[in-house]
């Protein structure tokens, strides 16, 4: 306590020695610093996973059998895991259609509910030799084709490269593990289709309940569209083809994520405005009140011979302190919910979610610290100015 | 030289429709060591002519010059400068910060004035002085009313100035205390400060060098308010 | 303001009880033994003793709260730091919770409880300190 007053002194022993008037104010300016990180980090996150998603579809146009348009969208986006099929002629008669540059068939099957503590993962069977989604997803992890009853694995699958996973009673071993999607991958077990047939086949003896699935059938096809060409209409001729099929445009699919996407972020920037007027309106109230109580002590104050500019200073300083630390409450309190829980928020928004790079967020907290800091000085700016302009005798007299 | 002087200082103050004098054409001469002291009863304008000598009330015609210096010619960074190192004020109502050690509020006049050290020893010599150096980090909620005047004296002779003023120093304290604090304030005027001290008891009065009166605005000495009570 | 600590740390305690069952509860599914009986997950089992953990978090608060003197605040605090740190224990190392990422006692359960374990020990950390230094500010004041 015994050190050279300052300002930030004095502004420190008037805040403390009132604290459940302090603690109270403080309390509107840190959930106006809670919301606007929580919430600005919250909507981020969706748009980067997001654009993860849209950069590496790979695929104009998917085709799945009639009235699995949903739960494909949901294999996608959150990886429910699901079994879907068709008939396997659709492929050629997809990648003769003109306007078609590239095709490739998937499987999709759920797994059962296994072993203690794992849920149904989505096995993908996917083809090597003609992929074009899947690839871009690897990166560094295999750089040859995965041969029979060789696996990759997405990030929240658990194991690691080099275990072994039972699925319908056979074994199969971890040659690679994805990294972080935000999307339905995270939880997807990938495989060979000649894997994914050998599979189905053995598990008519081998497993519990069998797959049901013949090497005659798959899942869906990816196509890829010729440079200039029409997603639309080739969905229209591939349904015109194949009436039992259901044909999805990749680019409307993430432009319906991307619109739900937009409608949040106006209503979250309406509702952290909104927050932060009220914030200031009862900042600006109280002060006003509480520079009025201390007339006396002000007036005091430039009797002893502090300027104008002193005065000012002390007002302004101590507002500042008080929503500066309450806004580093407030973000702290903020990353206590969001960063452990992350996949718990993840899980329950059903959308891609991914956190942008650590220098960005430093920038947000940043923001947000500054932001909701500057609520104290510009509420207490009125009553700083006109005490400062109060003749020091006017100010004493108050009391009396 | 003068330390103060007051050259036809008026103070007038608008209630409405009416008009009140708080000071009407004073004029007032300090010399340096002085010790005098201003009666009048309440509503009077000595209060108000006090804080016309420290400079913290501006007359509305008149000079008011401090070693030689007219006030109002200031800016306010130079006024404030005058205030802290030349001028002590202990207020009628204690005044001390409340949200601050005693300790602290006694050094705050070094502070404002951007002095140089932290003060602690002299503040703590200060306190000794009037017998407080025990409660240093108390609060002034936790001290009695004569032992808050006792610190605001303190606090006003921390920069050693040149003039002390006093409104109703011994206002509210029982005789005991009365006396401790009179006490203090002579011997400080005896170690060099000149004290101007207003207050409503003529008794408490005479103990200064020269006492003067003030009523409806208007300052005479002492001699002068007999003879016009005794021709009225 | 230890008052303040008791009943924030009061909270917290009833939090650590109650999160595991209702707010944040931990896997429903039970596994089969060889025997073929059929036994709860080792969530179950961590959420059933942060019920007991908690309960004991709610006592000591109940009692820093009516709590006169200094060496009963301290040693209270004390205790409270170390329920708070069987609190992260218990979930992480003691019992655990499912491996799997994606199992909602995983998501939700452990960094819900090691988030309210961790600050329970910095409350009762911050009211050792507390209670620590009003014992030396004491000693420079003579009798009044």
């Amino acid at each position: 306590m015994a050190r050279r007053l300052s300002t930030l002194y004095l502004a420190s022993q008037n805040l403390g020695r009132k604290p459940a008037r302090t603690a109270a104010l403080g309390f509107t300016a840190a959930v106006v610093a809670a919301v606007l990180f929580g919430g600005t980090l919250l909507v981020q996150s969706m748009q980067r996973g997001l654009d993860s998603m849209a950069g590496r579809l790979g695929a104009d146009v998917l085709v799945v059998p009639r009235g699995y348009e949903p739960t494909m969208k949901e294999v996608l986006l959150s990886g429910e895991p699901s079994t879907f099929y068709m008939a396997r002629q659709v492929l050629p008669d997809v990648a003769s259609l003109p306007g078609v540059a590239q095709t490739s068939p998937q499987l999709f099957i759920a797994s059962l509910n296994a072993a203690c503590c794992t849920l149904p993962v989505q096995l993908i069977g996917f083809d090597p030799a003609s992929d074009f989604s899947i690839r871009p997803w690897l990166g560094n992890t295999v750089s040859r084709s995965l041969k029979t009853g060789e696996i990759i694995i997405g990030d929240l699958i658990l194991a690691e490269v080099g275990d072994e996973l039972q699925f319908f009673g056979q074994t199969f071993h971890v040659v690679g593990k994805l990294e972080r999607t935000g999307m339905g991958l995270d939880v997807a077990v990938l495989m060979s289709l000649d894997s994914a047939y050998e599979m189905a086949r053995l598990s008519e003896s081998k497993a519990v309940r069998p797959v049901g699935i013949g090497s005659d059938q798959l899942s869906s096809i990816l196509v890829k569209v010729d440079p200039g060409g029409d997603p639309q209409a080739l969905s229209a001729n591939i349904v015109r083809l194949h009436p039992e099929t259901d044909v999805i445009v990749s680019s409307q699919m993430i432009q319906g994520v991307a619109d739900r996407l937009r409608g949040l972020l106006p209503l979250l920037y309406g509702l952290a405005s909104l927050l932060w007027i009220m914030s200031i309106c009862v900042l600006a109230a109280v002060f006003s009140m509480i520079v009025n109580e201390r007339q006396r002590e002000l007036g005091l104050l430039r009797a002893m011979g502090a300027t104008r500019r002193r005065l000012f200073a002390l007002i302004i300083s101590e507002s500042a302190l008080l929503t500066g630390l309450s806004a580093v409450a407030g973000i702290l309190a903020a990353s206590l919910i969001i960063f452990p829980f992350r996949d718990l928020i993840a899980g329950r928004l059903g959308l891609p979610y991914l956190y942008p790079p650590a220098g960005e967020i430093a920038v947000l907290i940043l923001l947000s610290l500054v932001v909701t800091l500057l609520l104290g000085p510009l509420a207490s700016l009125y009553s700083a100015v006109s005490a400062s302009r109060t003749e020091p005798y006017a100010m004493i007299r108050e009391g009396e | 030289m003068t330390l103060v002087e007051l050259k036809q200082v008026r103070k007038v103050y608008r209630q409405g429709a009416n008009t009140v004098a708080a000071a009407n054409g004073v004029d007032l001469v300090i010399q340096p060591g002085e010790f005098v002291s201003i009666v009048g009863r309440s509503g009077s304008g000595k209060t108000t002519l006090l804080n016309l000598i420290g400079g913290l009330v501006k007359p509305t015609s008149g000079q008011v010059f401090l070693q030689g210096i007219d006030l109002w010619t200031l800016n306010d960074s130079q006024l404030s400068a005058v205030r802290n190192g030349k001028v002590g004020f202990v207020f009628q109502f204690a005044c001390l910060l409340p949200n601050l050690a005693i300790l602290d509020n006694v050094r705050l006049p070094l502070f404002l004035g951007r002095g140089r050290g932290d003060g602690i020893d002299r503040a703590r010599a200060l306190l000794s002085e009037v017998g407080l150096s025990a409660r240093e980090w108390a609060y002034p909620s936790q001290l009695s009313g004569g032992e808050q005047r006792r610190v605001a004296i303190a606090r006003a002779l921390m920069n050693e100035p040149d003039l002390l003023l006093a409104d109703e120093p011994t206002g509210d304290l029982d005789e005991e205390t009365e006396q401790e604090v009179l006490e203090l304030l002579r011997r400080f005027n005896q170690a060099g400060a000149a004290l101007v001290m207003v207050t409503h008891e003529p008794r408490i009065a005479r103990l200064a060098g020269r006492v003067l009166t003030m009523s409806s605005g208007t300052l005479r000495s002492e001699a002068e308010a007999r003879l016009t009570r005794a021709t009225a | 303001m230890t008052r303040a600590l008791a009943v924030s740390t009061g909270v917290l305690g009833l939090l650590v009880a109650v999160v595991p069952q209702v707010v944040l509860p931990v896997c429903s599914a039970s596994i089969e033994t060889k025997a073929g009986t059929l036994i709860p997950m080792k969530c179950f089992w961590t959420a059933r003793a942060e019920l007991a953990v908690g309960a004991l978090i709610v006592l000591a608060s109940i009692l820093l709260f009516l709590s006169r003197s200094r060496s009963a605040t301290l040693s209270l605090c004390c205790i409270l730091t170390g329920l708070g740190i069987v609190a992260v224990l218990l979930p992480t190392y003691l019992i655990g919770v499912c491996p799997g990422p994606t199992m909602p006692c995983h998501m939700g359960t452990l960094p819900g409880l090691m988030l309210l374990g961790s600050l329970v020990t910095v409350a009762g950390l911050a009211g050792m300190v507390l209670a620590s230094r009003r014992e030396s500010q004491a000693v420079t004041w003579p009798a009044a």
